[in-house]
């Protein structure tokens, strides 16, 4: 991800994504104060390993920072040992660009629903919503929109599936170098089920997905890697 | 479904200190067949059959089942439908014992023979009629939705919170356009239904006209090819989005239908499109200030088309301190500035004019003669001239006319919005 002139790591590569200011120009300083909060401190490497957002120690394998519960996975900063891979060391996420033929297509599952929630409260959604296609590139975190918590996932079960039950950080899916799909589960409430196994997958560990793979998620959110 | 591309016109340039960014964007939907198996339709009549429908010597009700019956003919073989007759209750008219019809000769000929049998009585809750129309088009989920309602006078058989509740329930399910016939109604009223549910009003002025409005109304919703289009917006962190509004073809204010997708992230519903529809829109923008020399993005304009983001287009701004940039201005941002500013000078010499404050209405209307002769808007030009004498358009130098027919002031009000394109060729 490239890094604005002030300090932004930004999704895009033409203007940033959160200043929008464009790539190679200097921004002296603004008339009007920034209303963004500073940059996030860069940890202090003499002292080891620390939260890139609140500057606490923090383990090496941690997943969430213990003292603010920033998301070493999800969070703005690339995450240095995101998880316990099963395989080899993790790469880095492709690179934007490199022209994925993966999507992730959201939609609804009325027999998952019945067999995981079919006596909730819940009701399933009447009319069903239509389905969603994200392109799959680099990281996309599957969650639950939430403002108080500051969690805006890529795949928005709310905006999507309509599904109260994914949790707001629910599981990632990542596209890596090797052009490799594979999902994490974040460490979800409900659990993120592949393929209809009767157990999840486990929590922090990559799984590998191909085209598809089929991911059922909160109460009846069904994410397919099909391809593009 | 439909691709969609978007085109931006503006002055990308900005003197030191300047943060106020204008543009117009013109969003066109391809021309074409859609991709796929084309989508289910839905379409809804809802006339009014109060008992003030049996007026003129029962002309309205018997025009309201004539246009009615133009209507059903307009309706594509296959499209769902149904007809509705409102009183202080709904009723459906058309089909018997099911939601929807499906629409070939014989349920056209059973609902015609339906339509014949409405009679004018008994009084107006608008709200219930859009609950009536709701529940019906709830059996065709997914649908392009759309309801023609049209009705003669005030909503007097509800309380008002009964409509808003009735709107609110209707939002993102059909889109709504309004008919009022004659004078009696209120456009407050029908503008909140059509504005909330993404359509427009607009006045009948006399029975025999509303079979013309009728049909066109139909074969426009038959022409629809992409449900549920949303226009997103992405803006820089410290700004603010002044407004945005849809200045082509008839001005609509989005701003407020603003949905919150992430903290710079906004969709604004733009309803149902046919291939090959364009409509342009007025994009203002509040950026934090850059250096001479610098470039910020100012807007990020993208559609979401079936859920489906698309990029669009790119508003920018640029500081220089070079006047001869920043001091131009561009034809398409002029142009329907001034066509926003007709519609108020219109409303607000109308008000006056109403007020008794004929000083100000005559400042207010000759301002509106002005703009709509420089514009173009030949259509308004004529519309104000019921209104006014016109002495010398240049000058915007005008008389109020003495007498004044109800349905020629009311036209003016309820057409006021209607923009004209900027000459892209000039």
């Amino acid at each position: 991800m490239p890094t604005c002139t002030n300090g932004h790591e930004s999704d895009t590569s033409d203007y940033c994504s959160i200043c929008g200011i464009a790539f190679g120009e200097p921004d002296a300083a603004p008339v009007a104060p920034p209303v963004t909060e500073p940059p996030p401190p860069v940890p202090d490497r003499a002292t080891g390993p620390s939260c890139t957002n609140c500057d606490s120690p923090r383990n090496e394998e941690d997943v969430f920072c213990e003292n603010c519960g920033y998301d070493f996975l999800t969070g703005t900063a690339p995450a240095p040992e995101p998880v316990v891979s099963t395989g080899e060391a993790s790469e880095p996420s492709a690179p934007s660009g490199t022209a994925p033929d993966l999507e992730a297509v959201v939609g609804c599952d009325r027999e998952y629903f019945d067999l995981m929630a079919g006596d909730s409260d819940l009701g399933y959604p009447d009319p069903e919503p239509a389905e969603v296609r994200i392109p799959l590139t680099g990281e996309l975190l599957i969650g639950r929109y939430s403002q108080s918590r500051g969690v805006y996932p890529e795949i928005d079960s709310l905006a999507t599936s309509g599904d109260p039950a994914v949790s707001s950080r629910h599981a990632m899916l990542r596209l890596k170098a090797n052009g490799l799909a594979i999902v994490v589960d974040v460490g979800s409430t409900n659990g993120t089920y592949l393929d209809g196994a009767t157990e999840p997958i486990v929590a922090g560990v990559e799984t590998e997905l191909v085209e598809g793979s089929i991911l059922r998620v909160g109460a009846w959110t069904r994410i397919t890697i099909a391809a593009s | 479904m439909s691709d969609f591309a978007a085109q931006v016109f503006q002055n990308e340039y900005l003197p030191a200190g300047g943060e106020v960014v204008d543009a117009v964007v013109t969003v066109t939907a391809a021309e074409g067949a859609s991709a796929g198996r084309p989508n289910e339709m839905v379409e809804v009549i809802v006339i009014d059959t109060s008992g003030s429908m049996q007026g003129d010597r029962g002309a309205k009700i018997a025009s309201a089942r004539d246009a009615t019956k133009v209507a059903i003919d307009t309706l594509r073989d296959g499209v769902l439908f149904a007809i509705v007759a409102g009183t202080e209750l709904a009723q459906v008219v058309y089909p018997f014992g099911q939601p929807l019809a499906r629409a070939d000769e014989r349920t056209r000929t059973e609902a015609k023979a339906a339509v014949s049998r409405v009679e004018a009585k008994g009084g107006t809750a608008i709200g219930s009629w859009l609950k009536a129309a709701s529940s019906l088009i709830a059996a065709a989920p997914g649908a392009i939705s759309h309801v023609v309602l049209m009705t003669d006078g005030k909503n007097e058989h509800e309380r008002p919170h009964e409509l808003d509740e009735a709107i609110a329930g209707s939002v993102g399910q059909f889109q709504c356009d309004c008919l009022g016939l004659g004078t009696d109604w209120i456009k407050a009223e029908l503008d909140k239904v059509s504005s909330a549910l993404l359509g427009r009003t607009d006045i009948v002025p006399t029975p025999g006209e509303m079979e013309f409005q009728f049909r066109a109304l139909t074969e426009k919703a038959m022409g629809k090819q992409t449900g549920n289009v949303a226009l997103r917006l992405w803006t820089p962190q410290g700004s603010q989005i002044e407004f945005l509004k849809q200045v082509a073809p008839e001005l609509d204010d989005l701003t407020p239908k603003a949905q919150t997708v992430s903290p710079l992230v906004r969709d604004y519903p733009l309803g149902a499109w046919a291939g090959g529809e364009d409509r342009d829109y007025h994009l203002q923008v509040r950026v934090p200030v850059g250096s001479v020399g610098s470039e910020r993005l100012a807007a990020r304009v993208m559609l979401v088309v079936g859920g489906v983001e698309q990029p669009a287009a790119l508003v920018r701004a640029l500081w220089t301190d070079d006047e001869r940039l920043s001091t131009r201005i561009n034809r398409e941002v002029a142009h329907y500035t001034g066509q926003a500013e007709l519609a108020d000078a219109i409303h607000d010499g109308l008000a006056a004019r109403d007020s008794g404050d004929d000083e100000t209405a005559t400042v207010k209307l000759g301002r509106a003669v002005q703009l709509a002769h420089e514009t173009g808007n030949d259509e308004t030009v004529r519309l104000l001239q019921k209104v006014v004498d016109v002495e010398d358009p240049d000058a915007g130098t005008v008389r109020l006319k003495r007498e004044v027919a109800d349905v020629d002031a009311m036209t003016l009000d309820v057409r006021s919005t209607r923009t004209v394109r900027v000459n892209k060729s000039q």
